[in-house]
């Protein structure tokens, strides 16, 4: 044999580097054309964001404060003065060597800690029970024993309202209605901003999600490339076991087992999750597997004896990518349903403050019941429902995005 | 009998795609008279699919005609087909010409039976009276050697793929059409399949007295039924003449290269040539004379300057600049050939 | 000369449902080291699946397929891997037949890596490299890191067959390996294989339904001719094609259109009884052509199988399956 040097280059870039630049600008090409999948993307990723930055910079919130139970968005604490001192007393630091009022147990207490410590004001606490309290600290106010009283907006306006009393009250006036930041998503039942519930609640039901999906693709896609690779008696038996579990109704399956196993880890609720999960999208796999099995490319791997851990992973399993990709993002939302669904029925020991959790506690407190409160429902439902509705876009983009059609471009 | 129907003037089509401008077809001319065939011969690249489909105009959304015209006469009557409106080009297709795709065999819907789509297709180009229809459905399957009655009443899968094939070209020719255009259609059908198919066509146009033209990459199907042949190359037509004119005195290299690359079935083994290169881009197609990077024969006048058709004998015309090369090139084969 | 490959009485059925297909039936074929063979015949013939049951790739279900004289199916171990290396496959459609994930560097390479035959990466592009320049791919830099969708479908048949050199292999089958290239490509590929006989010891089995195409490859080796899973003829190219004697042949040979008006529109076109070809489940008894065959005699073609055997003071040399020939009977057209 001749020895001839052959002009050749070295690749620049190794062979899956060269791939994975190419798929994202396919990727990103195809999400300028499709408007749906745009919003998806990005709404999982604000999403990512929210889940693995949000708790850092926005503090759980976890005091009780008797007086601010179920408020609506927007409520805040505000300073209540007698009308002759309101353009006089707007802030705290404005109460030096002053008296304020507060309630036991509130946010008003909290607030003033701080300068109590420092001795910069003087602080008398009511205490609270069953909305007692309010009353007694309008009535120092209204009688000269305290300067300022710190009070939520919503009992506030209760009270003054009450017509028993509105002579009684009517000299105090709000010098301040805006002493205490807002609770964008209002309070919990008790008392809590549900807006740090909200970022802080999401992470463990999405890692959750998100490994019990990943569980079930693995699975799936493990037992239905070997059903269709090897074929015979494995495939029967796979496919008997997974029609097996099809029958059986997962979701109330999940009720029973989460009622006599004991669900304390999440990794182990995943894998339960995951486990009823993966027949559907092994048979889809196993078709996948069965149709490329028969190309030509393979058929040609096979003859050269390249090997069937070759033949799966490099031969079948690339071409298959953009199916099972999509099938995990669908296997996530279902996870997603499937353990929201279980935390709200209460069949799962209650470790994480998650939004299923307070889709629970909303349930069984009773807040659907008022406009005021829902927000402890509605808040968790919308946090869940736009993250599923993100995902699926997304998914439908991925699908039009590994249409062969959109292959040409490159 | 020789008037022309069918007359299209400096035709040129391009359209986009995401890697650039495709120039499909550059100022195509030809000529087609009633009761003629045509054939188009090309290979992948040539435009000549485009170009049938410009035809009935049904060129995909991405796909623009820059110039030229396809002027269609009927009973005296000549129109530009690129100028019909939407309902009259709906009358023009099916009716006045049909056109039978390639590998067509699944074109029928599965859950209609064949004497539904009939009806459905000439409902919708015009024909509403039934009973004509199924008079001339059933002639039509005698025409093409089925049987009538069964094929009238049977769901497409009950038929083999030759006989979707000989349903299709009926249906091809239902509203009694001048011109059938057909885009290859023995492409890859066996040998006795091929010959059925021949057959049928050379028949039904000699009882219906269509005009056809042909799409293929098939020089034998040329030479079985076409009285005119055009070669296509790049989006233009480098040569064309009488069916005798092509094959026997080729003018063009690529051409003589086709028609010597094709084995031929005699006794003594074939000295077969083949034409280098690859295929053209059409996007960036080459300078000059479209076809110099694969050509035997290619000087420097070739790469600059692109030659135009010139007829060199009545109806017979080639766009090379070495069309003398070619001639001798010619007679050394058929020298050879003798020996 | 010992065969390279052999079918003794391979037959093939596929089940589909509850319905079996016999799809090839008893058939006898010896693959010659260094020969052309071409196995020609109509669709649903059973050629495509001989082709699978000769590259080992099918199994057959009765009969034995022998490699250099040894049956395949008791081989194990290394004598197993060395006969998987030694025949390899060419397929049709050169836009299915190459990975559309991999560069044509790795679609060649696995097997070099796979089989020990190089042992670091700058062996393995040096040897890829060689393997393109080979199938006239260059320069082989400028093709070597693309993928299948930047070649056209010729090139890509070419990555095809370096493909199937890479284990060395004694046996090519290409099955209609170039009938979804240009024309004028063809014979290029052609000659590209048939040259590898002499320059790499290889023995191509072509597998076609082009006539033509078979008569040009194997003009110096032999043509076996199908229908409906039988041989029906086989013998060497320019007795089949010069001195065909099946009845099919006939009919075949009469029916090519050739590129050759005046040829080919004088040509008489011997007329079959029936259209109809018979289905796979419903074979007729006796010859399978029987139904369709233009000198068919009642009593005789429907009741026995023939078998391949020699025509008795013949011209032609080929083996033909019919009985009214092999018993040195004229043939006579039939006349219900």
């Amino acid at each position: 044999m001749a020895t001839t040097t052959y002009e050749l280059s070295t690749p620049r870039r190794p062979q899956f580097i060269d791939n994975l630049i190419s798929s994202l600008a396919v990727f990103f090409l195809a999400l300028r054309r499709n408007r749906a999948g745009m919003f998806g993307f990005i709404g999982l990723v604000i999403y990512a964001v929210w889940v693995l930055i949000g708790p850092r910079f926005v503090p759980f919130d976890s005091e009780v404060r008797l007086d601010q139970i179920t408020a609506p968005p927007g409520s805040r604490l505000v300073l209540v003065t007698r009308s002759a001192d309101a353009g006089q007393y707007r802030t705290l630091d404005d109460l030096n060597g002053r008296v304020v009022g507060v309630l036991n147990n509130s946010g008003g207490e909290a607030m003033v800690e701080p300068y109590e410590e420092a001795g910069t004001l003087e602080v008398e606490t009511e205490r609270f029970s069953n909305g007692r309290g309010v009353p007694e600290l309008l009535e120092s106010l209204a009688e000269g024993e305290v300067d300022a009283v710190i009070l939520f907006s919503t009992s506030l306006k209760q009270y003054l309202s009450d017509t028993r009393r509105r002579e009684e009250f009517a000299d105090l006036t709000v010098s301040n209605p805006e002493l205490g930041p807002p609770y964008l998503l209002g309070t919990d039942t008790q008392g809590r901003d549900i807006f740090s519930h909200i970022i802080h609640g999401g992470t463990g039901l999405i890692t959750t999600a998100l490994a019990a999906g990943l569980m079930s693709t693995l699975i799936a896609v493990t037992l239905g490339a070997l059903a269709a690779l090897i074929g015979g008696v494995v495939d029967n038996l796979i496919t008997a076991v997974a029609n097996l579990v099809l029958t059986i109704p997962s979701f109330p399956l999940l009720v029973v087992l989460a009622a006599l196993i004991q669900l304390n880890n999440s990794l182990l609720l995943a894998l339960l999750i995951a486990l009823l999960s993966w027949p559907v999208l092994m048979r889809a796999v196993r078709s996948q597997v069965l149709s490329l099995r028969e190309r030509d490319y393979v058929e040609a791997a096979f003859a050269l004896d390249l090997g069937l851990p070759h033949i799966i992973l490099r031969e079948i399993l690339p071409n298959m990518m953009s199916f099972v990709a999509i099938n995990f993002i669908f296997a996530v939302t279902k996870a997603m349903y499937d353990q929201v669904g279980l935390i709200f029925l209460g069949m799962v020991p209650i470790n994480d403050y998650t939004w299923g959790v307070m889709l629970y506690f909303g349930r069984t407190r009773g807040t659907l019941f008022s406009p005021d409160s829902a927000s402890m429902v509605l808040a968790p439902v919308l946090a869940i429902a736009l993250f599923q509705v993100s995902m699926v876009l997304f998914a439908r983009s991925l699908e039009e995005m590994f249409d062969p059609r959109l292959r040409t471009a490159k | 009998m020789n008037d022309v129907i069918l007359q299209v003037e400096n035709l040129s089509i391009v359209y986009k795609s995401p890697r650039g401008e495709v120039k499909a077809t550059t100022n195509v001319s030809l000529q087609l008279r009633r009761g003629e065939t045509l054939a188009l011969i090309g290979e992948s690249g040539s435009g000549k699919t485009t170009l049938s489909l410009s035809f009935i105009r049904m060129l995909p959304n991405s796909a623009k005609i820059t110039q030229g015209k396809i002027l269609y006469t009927r009973d005296g009557v000549t129109r530009d087909v690129l100028q019909l409106s939407d309902k009259d080009i709906r009358r023009f297709r099916w009716s006045d010409c049909a056109m039978v795709f390639q590998g067509a065999q699944n074109a029928f819907n599965p859950v209609l039976r064949v004497r539904q789509q009939f009806a459905d297709t000439a409902i919708a180009h015009g024909q509403t009276d039934r009973e004509w229809i199924k008079k001339r459905t059933l002639e039509l399957f005698k025409l093409v050697r089925l049987d009538p009655e069964r094929v009238f009443e049977a769901y497409p899968h009950e038929l083999s793929g030759g006989m979707r094939q000989r349903t299709l070209l009926a249906l091809g020719v239902l509203l009694d059409p001048q011109i059938v255009i057909l885009d290859e259609p023995t492409t890859a059908l066996d040998i006795l399949t091929q010959r059925a198919i021949i057959d049928v066509l050379k028949e039904m146009q000699k009882r219906l007295n269509f005009s056809i033209i042909f799409i293929s990459h098939d020089l034998a199907l040329a030479a079985e039924m076409a009285d005119r042949v055009a070669t296509m190359y790049a989006g233009e037509i480098v040569e064309q003449g009488t069916v005798d004119d092509i094959f026997y005195r080729p003018l063009h290299p690529y051409t003589l290269g086709l028609i010597r690359s094709v084995p031929k079935l005699k006794r003594e083994q074939d000295e077969l040539m083949s034409i280098p290169g690859e295929p053209p881009n059409l996007i960036k197609p080459p300078s000059g004379c479209k076809f110099h990077p694969r050509c035997q024969f290619a000087t420097e006048k070739c790469k600059v300057d692109p030659p135009m058709l010139v007829e060199y004998e009545p109806g017979h015309s080639a766009a090379c600049w070495h069309t003398d090369k070619v001639v001798e090139a010619r007679a050394a084969f058929a020298a050879q050939d003798k020996v | 000369m010992e065969s390279i490959l052999k079918l003794e009485g391979v037959s093939r059925s596929f089940k589909k449902g509850r319905v079996n297909i016999p799809v090839l039936q008893n058939v006898d074929l010896s693959v010659t080291p260094l020969e052309f063979l071409c196995l020609v015949g109509e669709s649903g013939c059973g050629k495509t699946t001989t082709g699978k049951i000769l590259s080992g790739l099918l199994k057959p279900s009765s009969g034995r397929v022998l490699f250099e004289g040894q049956d395949v199916s008791k081989l194990r171990g290394e004598a197993y891997r060395r006969y998987r290396r030694s025949v390899q496959i060419i397929h049709q459609d050169p836009y299915a037949s190459l990975n559309p994930s991999q560069t044509i560097y790795r679609i060649l390479s696995y097997p070099l890596f796979r089989h020990n035959l190089v042992r670091n990466t700058a062996q393995a592009r040096e040897r890829v490299a060689e393997l393109l320049t080979r199938v006239d791919l260059t320069p082989a830099g400028d093709i070597i890191d693309k993928y299948p969708h930047q070649l056209s479908g010729g090139q890509r048949q070419r990555v095809s067959i370096a493909r199937a050199l890479t284990t060395n292999p004694s046996v090519i089958i290409a099955d209609e390996a170039v009938s979804m290239v240009d024309v004028s490509i063809r014979i290029g590929l052609l000659n590209m294989l048939m040259d590898m006989r002499t320059s790499l010891n290889v023995t191509i089995v072509f597998i076609t339904h082009d006539l033509a195409l078979a008569k040009y490859f194997a003009w110096d080796g032999r043509i076996a001719v199908m229908y409906l899973g039988r041989i029906v003829e086989i013998g060497h190219t320019p007795d089949v094609i010069g001195e065909p004697q099946h009845p099919y042949t006939r009919v075949l040979l009469s029916a090519i259109p050739e590129a050759d008006p005046e040829k080919t529109r004088s040509k008489q076109h011997i007329a079959l009884r029936s259209e109809d070809i018979p289905r796979l489940t419903e074979l007729p008894p006796g010859c399978a052509f029987h139904p369709r065959c233009p000198w068919f005699i009642e009593g005789v073609c429907d009741v026995e199988v023939p078998r391949l055997e020699l025509v008795p003071n013949a011209a032609s040399d080929a083996e033909v399956a019919c009985i009214p020939l092999t018993r040195g009977e004229p043939l006579t057209l039939y006349t219900p």
